[in-house]
């Protein structure tokens, strides 16, 4: 059973301030229910697929200038940097 | 001139001189004011189509080298990336998120000299299958706007359908080209894995998701697969396909061909209409003289539970970036310590991306891992080696692209589980990384059903073939908007 507090502390995790906790714990708990036929699977192979990228087929690492200033699109700046929020 | 032809037939007669660029472009904008009320099929319109479409012609008169789609207009779901246009993956995180570069699928249509008439509008992130979760508002199907047009790419399905373009671009991820095909009677694929560049496609799933063409014919898909398909050096994943051309005998047919039926597509839960349309697409194939045999996929129950997991994993660490310090709207940082500021901006994504992150979170979390999300990796596997296996047998499979019809705009909004479970019949394809097309093959009580056919991976000039073969045996009506 999924509880409001677990939930809260997924939000915290997200980093997602949950207006309405309560309308996804009922969701989250009849979805994860739903998930539990997974755990009950007998699967006899531990094989996973998995995708091998090769290094020999990395693009040429070179400098290409570009003409626009990155930094003006952002919605916080002062000067040439980002502007956040305090940290303490 | 009839807005009604495929890009196939635009293009005999731009060439011929029957019409103009300028006068077809000009015409669909004035088909996107008329319907688009009742549609809203569009984030945003490009306000250059005009002069762009004028530019073409004056180099079509004077003889001048213009690319293969001669102007042609085509719709982009609003999370592949734009030079100069919005990108706002229909999240309210990215309402104002100016691309500074194109998508490798977008920059090769332009060198072709295709014309980006809009962004289509899209479940928030892709993440959905009715377009009902988009922070600018649903979409309408076109064959009744009460209805939705499936999704994620429902707004690429619908603008297609609603003759506000040629051709689209979406993205499939778990169905999301297939199903607003199957919902709007277009034609739609979901390539192989690796078969088109993901370079500039705002990721959500990385490991399944892929672009793919929406368009009126199979023809038109395979023209639009050969501009936008084969290696990127932008994206590793990217296979090498040789270039062949996929529109090249599209009418070899299908006599002497083995096409299996999947068993757990057309069983229980699957809609009396849809059941019937597929018995008779199947009769049909074999009229065409193809052997069908029923076949099981028994992994494809666990299809659906495999794939949320994944793909909410996924998502939960994609959507990491999203802080409204680097990507953003409008929200003053003052008075705001950081991780509460972060926390409160980040408040403002929709109910399913918010709920994806809780399950991809909760998924991934100590304790849980094994549980589901290794496990779905296996479910994964099992399913690729059962795909893999039934390929030996037949050369094809079948199955309907979605087990309901239409349904109405809010009907299953607050029901997310049984939302997830329309895309039973899709979700193998981007989990065994195969590719999957449908089409447009009946209509039920005026709603369209779609036929759905899965090949082995790179094999979509057997896929195409057998899509066009079925296609041509259909004649529906055209869209009553």
């Amino acid at each position: 059973m999924v509880k409001r507090q677990e939930i809260e502390r997924l939000g915290d995790l997200i980093k997602i301030e949950l207006k309405n906790p309560e309308k996804y714990v009922k969701q989250v708990e009849q979805i994860i229910d739903y998930f539990e036929s997974l755990d009950k699977l007998e699967i006899s192979s531990d094989t996973i697929l998995t995708q091998e990228l090769t290094l020999d087929n990395l693009r040429e690492d070179k400098y290409i200038p570009y003409d626009e200033k990155l930094i003006e699109k952002l919605k916080h700046t002062k000067e040439n940097f980002a502007k956040a929020p305090k940290m303490i | 001139m009839s807005l009604g032809i495929s890009a196939t037939q635009y293009l005999q007669q731009v060439r011929n001189g029957s019409t103009s660029v300028e006068e077809y472009v000009a015409k669909t904008l004035e088909r996107i004011v008329k319907v688009e009320k009742k549609v809203h099929a569009f984030i945003s319109v490009n306000e250059n189509a005009l002069t762009q479409a004028k530019q073409i012609d004056k180099k079509l008169k004077v003889k001048e080298k213009v690319g293969s789609c001669l102007g042609m207009p085509v719709s982009i779901k609003d999370n592949i990336c734009t030079k100069g246009m919005k990108t706002t993956c229909a999240s309210k995180m990215l309402e104002d998120f100016v691309a500074p570069y194109d998508a490798t699928v977008v920059s090769r249509l332009k060198s072709q000299d295709a014309i980006i008439i809009g962004k289509a509008n899209l479940d928030e992130f892709a993440m959905g299958s009715t377009t009902e979760f988009s922070y600018f508002g649903s979409t309408g199907n076109p064959w009744n706007t009460d209805y939705v047009p499936g999704g994620s790419s429902g707004g690429s399905g619908a603008s297609v359908s609603a003759l506000e373009c040629l051709a689209s671009l979406g993205s499939d991820t778990g169905g999301s080209v297939r199903s607003p095909a199957s919902f709007c009677s277009v034609v739609g694929l979901k390539p192989t894995y690796g078969l088109v560049s993901r370079y500039g496609l705002v990721s959500f799933a990385n490991s399944i998701e892929q672009i793919g063409p929406l368009a009126r014919t199979v023809e038109d898909v395979a023209f639009i697969l050969n501009i936008i398909s084969g290696h990127d050096p932008h994206d590793n994943t990217t296979l090498d396909n040789g270039k062949p051309d996929y529109a090249k005998d599209l009418d070899a047919g299908i006599s002497g061909k083995k096409i299996g039926i999947i068993s757990e597509m057309i069983g229980d839960g699957i809609d009396k209409d849809v059941a019937a349309a597929t018995n008779r697409a199947v009769s049909k194939l074999q009229r065409l003289g193809a052997e069908c045999i029923p076949i099981s996929i028994d992994s494809a129950v666990h299809s659906v539970a495999a794939y949320y997991t994944i793909a909410s994993a996924e998502a939960s660490s994609n959507l990491a970036r999203y802080d409204n310090i680097r990507y953003g709207y409008n929200f003053d940082l003052e008075g705001y310590e950081f991780n509460a500021y972060i926390s409160k901006a980040r408040g403002n994504f929709g109910p399913e991306v918010t709920r994806r992150m809780l399950l991809g979170a909760f998924v991934l979390s100590a304790g849980y891992y094994g549980k589901y999300y290794l496990k779905a990796q296996k479910v994964r596997s099992l399913i690729k080696s059962q795909l893999d296996e039934a390929f030996k047998k037949v050369d094809l499979l079948v199955a309907p692209t979605m087990p309901i019809l239409p349904f109405k705009i809010g009907e299953k909004i607050d029901d997310p589980l049984t939302l997830y479970l329309l895309d039973i019949n899709t979700i193998i394809a981007n989990l065994a990384g195969i590719p999957a097309i449908s089409i447009p093959y009946e209509l039920a009580h005026g709603l369209p059903i779609g036929i759905q056919f899965f090949a082995n991976r790179m094999q979509e000039k057997l896929l195409l073939q057998a899509a066009y073969a079925l296609h041509k045996t259909t004649n529906l009506p055209e869209v009553p908007l």
